[in-house]
């Protein structure tokens, strides 16, 4: 059963590296974030149930408070770029590049 | 090692389906709903794994805010399915995909392959329940915690200051100041 929400775990992550990396959207890339963080609550969850160790759980408690302070921020930065190039293509987003 | 029960089975395999279909929908009010589902078929894992104030937490806080702003966001930038094909792109897409692959294979060998390393072992029965953890936030993770709703506060505070739209009428209200 381990071994199974581990691979359950893994396969979120990898859903959200691969979509962060390959989306034209910003807010999609966003998503596939937050399917990443999920991943690792999982896991950290299975592993808390491995043990019989609470410190997993906890850290998840952590984990989902940051990643709503997170998404909170860069969704308002993302509504900014928006308003202001009028686009939320990740590619558009070129002042910052040398 | 316990065995699986056919809910955990089912479950995983609709968080599967749901994650892929917030990768691969055309409509982003679609790949959003979609990760409202992922997240509500996660925390229903949790409740299979036994860490049900987790899972509570999960529904009420990832399902039930963080995906709603992606909706409200979704609604705001009133995006449509992308219709544009954009030269050069699917070469890009290609390379990314296996690059995500190579380092999901690196991951997967990893997890696979390591032993667990011994930690301080209880019992997996009351390890998530929300006595114990509990007992960690009011102990260990008192700093944290507290530190925590400091961070919350400033994200808020940001969100406000980045997010709200210019007006013009305080622009020349500066102008006239300086």
């Amino acid at each position: 059963m381990i071994e199974f929400h581990l691979v359950i775990a893994l396969t979120l992550f990898v859903i959200g590296v691969l979509g962060f990396l390959t989306r034209r959207s910003g807010l999609t890339a966003l998503m596939c974030l937050e399917l990443m963080l999920n991943g690792v609550n999982l896991a950290l969850v299975t592993f808390s149930r491995a043990h019989g160790n609470p410190d997993g759980s906890a850290l998840v408690l952590f984990v989902i408070l940051v990643a709503a302070a997170e998404a909170a921020l860069a969704l308002s930065i993302l509504v900014a770029l928006f308003r202001r190039t009028g686009s939320d293509v990740l590619d558009d987003f070129r002042e910052l590049r040398g | 090692m316990e065995s699986l029960s056919l809910y955990q089975i089912i479950v995983a395999a609709l968080t599967v389906i749901a994650a892929l279909n917030v990768l691969l929908a055309k409509n982003p009010v679609v790949s959003a709903m979609s990760l409202m589902a992922t997240l509500f078929m996660t925390g229903a894992l949790y409740f299979g794994l036994g860490a049900f104030f987790i899972g509570a937490v999960q529904v009420l806080i990832y399902a039930g805010a963080i995906s709603v702003l992606f909706v409200f966001i979704v609604m705001l930038l009133d995006m449509r399915p992308s219709l544009v094909a954009i030269p050069g792109r699917t070469l890009k897409v290609t390379l990314m995909s296996l690059a995500g692959l190579v380092f999901a294979a690196g991951l997967g060998l990893v997890v696979c392959g390591a032993p667990l390393q011994s930690m301080t072992e209880g019992d997996p029965a009351t390890a998530s329940t929300s006595l114990s953890i509990a007992a960690r936030f009011l102990s260990r993770y008192m700093l944290p915690f507290e530190v925590t709703g400091l961070l919350i506060f400033a994200a808020v505070m940001g969100a406000i200051l980045i997010g709200r739209a210019h007006d013009p009428s305080l622009r020349q209200a500066r102008k006239d100041a300086k």
